[in-house]
């Protein structure tokens, strides 16, 4: 039996352009899908990423222009802004082509990572082609990556995949060579540099790049399994055993010493970090489910509609899944000698998940969470098919394979359909998860949009009544599900909006909304569109009115920042005292000294007073905060005299 | 396409694209404002200068350095006369300059590490080139109007550098005709950057360190040159005799050394301090913290023993600990290698940044020594890349990250000195105990209309420079108030702090007030409220010193204003008495003695000006004034 070289000829190239041509096409009708969510904060609302690309620094400022992450994701951000350049604004279709050419990438190279696998694992050639073939495949056209694909933003999520991908490339590829001959001199510290690097640029796309570090101790054991020079080395196993449980006892020591700052890190969530991790064992289960069984119709976007383990028995499922996830660890481990893959595919699909579906009060499932972690998932299921139709001995060895791919781009193709509008996007999104509240907000908004769209004078009256209708009933829907106090102020600001006779009496229920509900960023975020109705003048509510609602909210979260800034806003639409006014912006300058937002306002404030000492001593202080110089191009354009001197 | 072709290529576009990278980085500094001495030594450019005779004449005058700096200010009278574009101009040709000089960077650290037996390996030096290019140190070397001195040094000694190693190669050796142009060559750039700026005279020392360490003293074929040989260790005996003697000066016999003048420290606490100065120099180089970074490090701690700071300790130990390294380094060829790097270094700060009573810390004396770094770096790899191949391309590209990051601060750094209230207020935010920095922001509020806020921050840099002189303060109490268009603060209070025989010392603010004065740029103040205001202090001081020379001819200006000819004259004799042959006091004399129409006195002084014109000690400008006269 031939072994599998490392050589890739002619056909395998074509087999491989075939797919990636073949995801293409498939894609290829969602490119002018709509933005959502994330988008409009990180590229349509900023500003500072939109750039025509002529200055240098606005380069920087638009890498730093991210509110995501510890690190900003600079790199990431700017990819966006060179969009931005090359456009002359943000295309849909540029945006989304850079995404699908970043997914064909990653696939590509998840190709060349499975085929280096293979052969240290010794698959022989024919069989080795197959499973490498069929792992990108699998990859490439699975439904569950739709979401971060067609997504602009999760670029990020994107690029950081690509990266790993890469750095385990590059280790098994030094390792492949290191097995049989042991390295030459200097390839040792030649990898730990090019891996370092990869790691360090690849936390600047989006920081779980750190997981390489973690991955590569994984393959090490799955795989290589300390066999140096062609003999097995137990020095290095204990190397890779130790590398491998560090961030374990890393994250123990965190439980340890810092479970306070951790719970205080949910203090904006509606669940605890017992909840959360409770959650997500039946969570990674949800998963897993959908790589091996793809059902499109319980995909989606938003999964509010989650119904929380609020311990190990309710719901009972809970335990199941935890018992579960054990027995299987213990089974691949287990099998793996016969089957690495299985072990591999495990470990790589927790560890993959492990920062974000981990302790962090992140929200609780994303399906774009799963881009890196089923690389394993699919080379183990690649296999698995593949040995199946091995064992079957009909046709060909690659049937299962081939069906379950081609069923794959079949679903896929279906998922995507959706994405070339918002409206239907956001239908699909009900459809699929009718008791998500933020999927019935997210319906009724689309429909407000295309309502006020520029094309919208052509709708008939009956239609335009019915889907003002619609929109109101999900509205409504949202508000009785989410029972928060963003439910009741959306549908207050729709009926405002319609002109509706009710409006003001919506709001009576808001003080015990708010009194009885942990107020998240949707209840801050919301305060935004209350002010934006109000300073258009579309919804009528009293200055006092509006001043107790924000009272109320800042009662119950006083170091709000968004809350003091909207509150701002919106006592300066009723020319409260300038006194007042600078109070409330000295707060929420007290909380947070860098925020753009509030020094831009406590600027304007300065100047429309003419305290331009103050103004003077303000900027310096931001200056001396800003030690990233993110906000400079602001500060600059502040300081272009003729427009302060004439105020 | 061949492989080797390709990669030829790639690195050709490269060395194009990275320069360019540099011009589009620099160039929203064209817009930038002039500082401090650019004002100095710039201001008279635009009325000295209007053909190629008055150029010569303003070269000639500038009495910046001992050597007068004639090529310096001769770049930018040609610039004046060629261009004439004021301060966009002197930047925009600075920029270009500093282009040009990292082309000459990047190629002496090619013939370095090719004389080194790195030729193979040319990124690195490309790399190491265009961090120094892209190095955010620089900024205010290459935006400040000014220092175009230092970097036309700078330019000179990287000549000097690179025709020195191309004359090795042909010398000694049958080409004599290169080889004598390539002498010549470096003889007068040698001259050309002593007379661009004089610390150039730091490129002697390190071109017996390179023969030494480098070269070897020997000729194409490996050979020792015996003269050469001598030669080299002649000039390191003179090296390390002459720091010796200093150090012992120094430390031994300090009240050989005259007292630092208007200085806050004595030579001995600037030599400590320097020790932890430089460190900070290679920190803000490797590892540049932004924030920090500006014109004004008037607040750095002053080392006034070798505990005080404790870091004054930690710092002169990490240098002794260094050259222990470099003299076990010595051994080896590749040792020598690096201790040259570390020897560039020093050397390159030799100058301004050991015992001459000069200010404690300014970024543009990095600019030529900062190059050992990055030399010193481009080894480090190079030798790395040959002990354990393959690490070469990984080190390439961790360094092509390190130049990103560094371009990134230096973009920044760019869009903060293209305006000028940015640049006041940055600095005030890093340094917020710099006198200076408080000054600028005093300053920037006046322009407002704040005088209230300009005052509190003037008294506050007052406060920080223990030896400013309070008749200063209230000076510049006054032109803030001119600036923001406000009644003169408490008149009544001026100068009553001044101590007996002198009222101020600021010739400069007391030449802007009576500028704004005179310009009618201060209403708020008249120009006779001024003038009786100094009447009336110089009269409780009856001595013909209570101003500095400068300052009685700028009140004859004020004087000469308001037609008041008799106190203009008697202000000018109190100038003449301190300064008897100042042309421009005589000038001034013969101006007064003529409109009071006093002959002998016109007569004499007018004898005294043309016995100095015969004597050839009027500029042109001078003469031309004279001229008005005799006609």
């Amino acid at each position: 039996m031939v072994k599998l070289t490392l050589e890739i000829d002619k056909k395998l190239l074509t087999i491989l352009g075939f797919l990636l041509l073949l995801t293409l096409i498939i894609y290829l009708p969602a490119l002018s899908g709509p933005l959502v969510f994330d988008d409009h904060p990180a590229l349509t609302t900023n500003p500072a990423v939109q750039i025509g690309g002529t200055i240098f620094d606005e380069w920087r400022t638009a890498a730093l222009s991210s509110e995501s992450g510890p690190l900003r994701r600079p790199i990431s951000m700017a990819t966006f802004a060179a969009n931005h350049a090359a456009a002359g604004g943000f295309k849909l279709e540029q945006l989304k082509a850079v995404n699908l050419f970043i997914h064909l990438l990653c696939g590509a190279v998840l190709f060349q990572l499975s085929h280096f696998i293979l052969a240290a694992l010794g698959y022989n050639l024919k069989s080795g082609r197959a499973v490498a073939l069929g792992a990108a495949a699998i990859w490439l056209l699975h439904p569950l990556h739709v979401t971060t694909v067609l997504y602009t933003v999760q670029r990020m999520a994107q690029l950081s995949t690509l990266a790993v991908l890469v750095g385990l490339m590059l280790f098994s590829r030094y390792r492949l060579r290191w097995l049989e001959r042991g390295p030459a001199t200097g390839e040792l510290p030649a990898a730990a540099l090019w891996l370092s690097l990869i790691t360090y640029i690849g936390v600047y796309c989006k920081e779980n790049v750190a997981l390489l570090l973690w991955l590569i101790p994984v393959l090490e054991i799955t795989v290589f399994r300390g066999r140096w020079r062609g003999v097995s080395q137990p020095r290095l196993q204990i190397i890779s055993w130790v590398a491998a449980l560090t961030p374990l006892v890393l994250v123990g020591a965190l439980f340890l010493f810092s479970y306070d700052f951790l719970v205080s890190s949910y203090a904006e969530r509606n669940f605890t970090l017992e909840q959360r991790l409770l959650s997500q064992s039946r969570i990674l289960w949800q998963y897993l489910s959908w790589l091996v069984l793809p059902d499109v119709g319980s995909m989606g976007f938003l999964h509010d509609d989650l119904i929380l383990s609020r311990s190990l028995f309710s719901p009972l499922t809970t335990a199941l899944a935890i018992i579960s996830w054990l027995m299987i660890l213990v089974a691949a481990w287990a099998a793996r000698e016969r089957s690495p893959l299985l072990l591999l595919g495990l470990l790589v699909f927790i560890v993959g998940h492990s920062i974000e579906s981990g302790f962090l009060a992140l929200e609780m499932v994303y399906e774009h969470r799963n881009y890196l972690p089923s690389i394993g998932v699919c080379l183990g299921l690649s296999a698995l098919l593949y040995w199946l139709g091995d064992q079957a001995k009909v046709l060909s060895s690659n049937v299962p394979l081939l069906i379950f791919v081609l069923s794959l781009a079949g679903l896929t193709a279906l998922r995507v359909q959706p994405w070339t509008s918002e409206l239907a996007l956001s239908t699909a999104m009900v459809d699929n998860h009718p008791e998500s509240a933020r999927s019935h907000y997210n319906l009724a908004y689309a429909i407000t949009r295309a309502l006020q769209h520029e094309g919208s004078s052509d709708i008939r009256a009956e239609t335009r009544e019915e889907l003002e209708t619609m929109a109101e009933e999900h509205f409504r829907e949202y508000a009785v599900l989410e029972s928060s106090p963003s439910g009741l102020i959306n549908l207050y600001v729709f009926a405002s909006r319609q002109k509706q006779d009710y409006p003001e009496r919506l709001l009576d229920k808001l003080p015990q909304s708010i009194e009885g509900h942990r107020l998240q960023a949707s209840d801050f975020n919301v305060t935004i569109l209350l002010f934006e109705c109000l300073q258009r003048k579309e919804c009528s509510l009293p200055g006092e009115r509006v001043e107790a609602v924000f009272d109320l909210m800042l009662r119950q979260n006083p170091n709000s920042v968004t809350l003091l800034v909207q509150k701002y806003r919106s006592l300066k639409l009723n020319d409260e005292p300038a006194a007042r006014l600078l109070y409330i912006l000295d707060r929420a300058r007290q909380l947070q000294p860098g925020n753009y937002s509030v020094n831009g306002f406590y600027l304007q404030e300065l100047a429309e007073q003419a305290k331009l000492a103050q103004a003077f001593e303000m900027l310096v202080d931001w200056l001396r905060i800003d030690v990233k110089r993110r906000d400079l191009a602001r500060i600059k354009r502040t300081l272009a005299f003729d427009t302060i001197s004439a105020e | 396409m061949s492989k080797v072709l390709l990669q030829r290529l790639l690195f050709l576009s490269a060395a194009i694209l990275f320069p360019l990278l540099a011009a589009w980085l620099y160039s929203p500094g064209i817009e930038g404002p002039r500082l401090l001495d650019d004002r100095s030594s710039l201001g008279a450019l635009n009325r000295s200068v209007a053909d190629l005779s008055t150029a010569i004449d303003y070269t000639l005058a500038d009495r910046s350095g001992p050597l007068g700096r004639p090529v310096s200010v001769a770049s930018f009278a040609l610039e004046k006369l060629l261009l004439d574009r004021g301060a966009a101009g002197h930047k925009q040709v600075n920029i270009v300059l500093h282009l040009v000089n990292g082309g000459l960077v990047i190629w002496l650290l090619v013939l370095l590490l090719s004389r080194a037996g790195y030729e193979r390996c040319r990124w690195t030096p490309l790399l190491c080139g265009t961090a120094w290019l892209l190095s955010p140190l620089y900024v205010s070397t290459v935006l400040y109007s000014v220092q175009r001195m230092a970097m036309l040094a700078c330019f000179f000694m990287l000549l000097v550098l690179i025709q020195y190693l191309y004359l090795r190669r042909y010398w000694p050796g049958p080409l004599r005709w290169r080889a004598g142009m390539l002498m010549a060559g470096i003889v007068l750039t040698f001259l050309a950057g002593l007379f661009a700026k004089e610390n150039a005279v730091v490129v002697l020392p390190i071109l017996v360190l390179l023969e030494v360490l480098l070269l070897e003293c020997r000729d194409a074929e490996g050979k020792r040159i015996p003269w050469l040989v001598s030669a080299s260790r002649i000039g390191l005996a003179a090296l390390v005799l002459g720091s010796l003697l200093v150090l012992s000066v120094l430390w031994l016999v300090p009240e050989w050394l005259p007292a630092p003048v208007d200085r806050p420290f004595t030579l001995q606490q600037r030599a400590l301090t320097e020790t932890r100065i430089l460190w900070d120099y290679l920190g803000q180089l490797a590892r540049p913290d932004v924030s920090r970074m500006g014109l004004y490090h008037d607040d750095w701690e002053l080392s006034t023993g070798f505990l005080r700071p404790i870091s004054t300790l930690w710092a002169v130990l990490a240098w002794c600990l260094l050259g222990l390294v470099s003299l076990v380094l010595l051994r080896w060829r590749q040792g020598r290698y690096l201790v040259f790097a570390a020897a560039f270094f020093l050397l390159g700060h030799s100058v301004e940044s050991t015992i001459l009573p000069l200010e404690l810390y300014f970024e543009h004396r990095n600019y030529f020594p900062g190059i050992g770094l990055f030399l010193g770096i481009a080894l480090l790899l190079s030798m790395a890349g040959r002990k354990w191949p393959g690490t070469l391309p990984p080190l390439q590209a961790w360094l092509a990250v390190w130049v990103v990051l560094l371009s990134l601060k230096t973009s920044s750094q760019v869009q903060i000195w293209s305006n000028v209230h940015l640049l006041r207020l940055n600095h005030l935010a890093g340094h917020p105990e710099s006198a200076r920095a408080n000054l600028d922001m005093a300053s920037e509020l006046a322009s407002f209309g704040e005088l209230d806020a300009a005052l509190k921050y003037s008294r506050k840099a007052y406060e920080l420079n223990p030896l400013e002189h309070p008749g200063d303060r209230d000076l510049r109490s006054m032109v803030l108030a001119c600036m923001a268009q406000q009644p003169m603060p408490d008149e009544g209070g001026l100068f009553l702090e001044s101590p007996l025989g002198l009222l101020f010392r600021s010739v400069p603010t007391a030449e802007m007030l009576i500028s704004r004065v005179i310009r009618g740029n201060c209403e708020s103040i008249p120009a006779e409220q001024v003038s009786s205001l100094f009447q009336n202090r110089l009269r409780t001081m009856l001595d013909g010193r209570a101003l500095p020379a400068e300052g009685y001819a700028a009140l004859a200006i004020l004087e000469n204003h308001l037609e008041n000819y008799e106190l203009a004259l008697a202000y000018t004799e109190a100038y003449l008495d301190q300064s008897p042959r100042s042309v421009k006091g005589l000038l001034m004399k013969l101006q007064f003695t003529s409109l009071l129409q006093m002959p002998v006195e016109r007569e004499l002084v007018m004898q005294k000006l043309l016995d100095m014109r015969s004597q050839g000690l009027l500029s042109y400008t001078e003469r031309e004034t004279l001229a008005l006269y005799t006609q």
